[in-house]
């Protein structure tokens, strides 16, 4: 009697332990999806997180802007260049549009690649672009070009964010930094999370 | 008739002549450079120094290029960290001022190109002054600079 009376006990602990596991399970899970945020590239989805263990820059900006978005690329692409074929497996740039309307990740494939093969370019919706956007602190508007073939524009931050390998923000570099400064900061980096 | 035709020719030679000087009018540029754009970049900047050789104030109302839908003269400004660009309907030069049309400030935009620019391409660029005159450039695509 004992004996069943203990079986039963264990038994409900058992469950219970189960269940908790799944419950627990389920919701870091899900949460992770749920914090996960998907853009859109021409190769596919991609999201910050599938570049753990590298090193990335996340720049925000759009294609049709003519001056400011293509030095920041052009320098990272040539910070890039500056790398060993070593370190630049360690490396990689992203290039988000929050102008999705002008902006189709076949586009920004081509766009992107252009500075270096290794800045991939994507988009998503422009909910889904805030939200990314609002985690690393970047900012931008869409204002009025009144009287322009443009029609819209974007009054923009201009910040490169540095994304560590473990998937944690370690800052930024100013969208004016030379490819000098980015390959400092780039190999000071390899250094301390012990990638080289 | 024939002894009409020579006096003819030398007016019709005097007139092209004057007419190549207007055309050259008073603005004069220097280190122009259209940047090659990235492909998939639907517009393409141009930057130069251009300078009002007259000893009058000179205003351009519209620029027109038969590589792009439109030319439009922008301003580049930073305030409160951001960047932003802005749409400039004119823009005026004193007699003998310089204009560095940069990165930094002001700049011509190509906007809604009908092909792809590439390094060396020549475009054409006709600026419309506020007197009704145009003055046309031809300037040279180069490589994208880093500044």
């Amino acid at each position: 009697m004992h004996k069943d009376r203990a079986s039963s006990g264990a038994l409900i602990y058992v469950v219970i332990g189960v269940v908790a596991v799944v419950i627990l399970y389920g919701f870091f899970h899900f949460a992770g999806v749920r914090d996960r945020v998907v853009l859109e590239s021409a190769d596919g989805p991609v999201s910050i997180e599938d570049f753990r263990g590298k090193i990335l820059l996340v720049f925000f900006g759009y294609a049709s802007c003519p001056v400011e978005c293509p030095a920041v690329l052009l320098n990272m692409g040539d910070a890039f260049s500056e790398l060993t074929e070593e370190e630049l497996k360690l490396v990689n740039g992203l290039f988000i549009s929050f102008d999705p309307k002008r902006d189709s990740p076949e586009k920004l494939k081509e766009y992107a690649s252009y500075f270096h093969p290794n800045i991939v370019g994507a988009t998503a919706r422009e909910d889904v672009v805030r939200e990314l956007a609002k985690r690393f602190n970047a900012y931008y508007v869409k204002t009025a070009e009144e009287g322009s073939e443009l029609g819209y524009n974007y009054s923009h931050s201009l910040f490169i964010h540095v994304v560590a390998p473990d998937g944690t923000t370690a800052g930024t570099l100013s969208g004016r930094a030379t490819p000098e400064e980015i390959v400092a900061a780039l190999r000071k980096m390899i250094k301390q999370y012990g990638l080289g | 008739m024939k002894q009409l035709l020579a006096p003819m020719v030398g007016i019709l030679i005097a007139c092209t002549a004057f007419h190549a000087k207007a055309g050259a009018g008073p603005l004069r540029t220097a280190d122009a450079c259209v940047m090659e754009p990235p492909p998939g970049s639907p517009n393409a900047v141009a930057f130069m120094s251009i300078t009002n050789m007259a000893n009058r104030t000179v205003t351009i109302v519209s620029v027109a290029t038969p590589v792009a839908k439109k030319a439009e003269l922008h301003e580049t400004a930073r305030t409160g960290g951001l960047t932003e660009m802005r749409y400039v309907k004119t823009l005026t030069l004193a007699p003998l001022e310089t204009m560095r049309l940069s990165h930094q400030g002001y700049h011509l935009m190509l906007i809604g190109l009908k092909k792809r620019l590439k390094k060396d391409d020549r475009v054409r660029l006709v600026f419309r002054l506020k007197d009704g005159s145009t003055v046309s450039f031809d300037v040279k695509v180069c490589r994208m600079k880093r500044h």
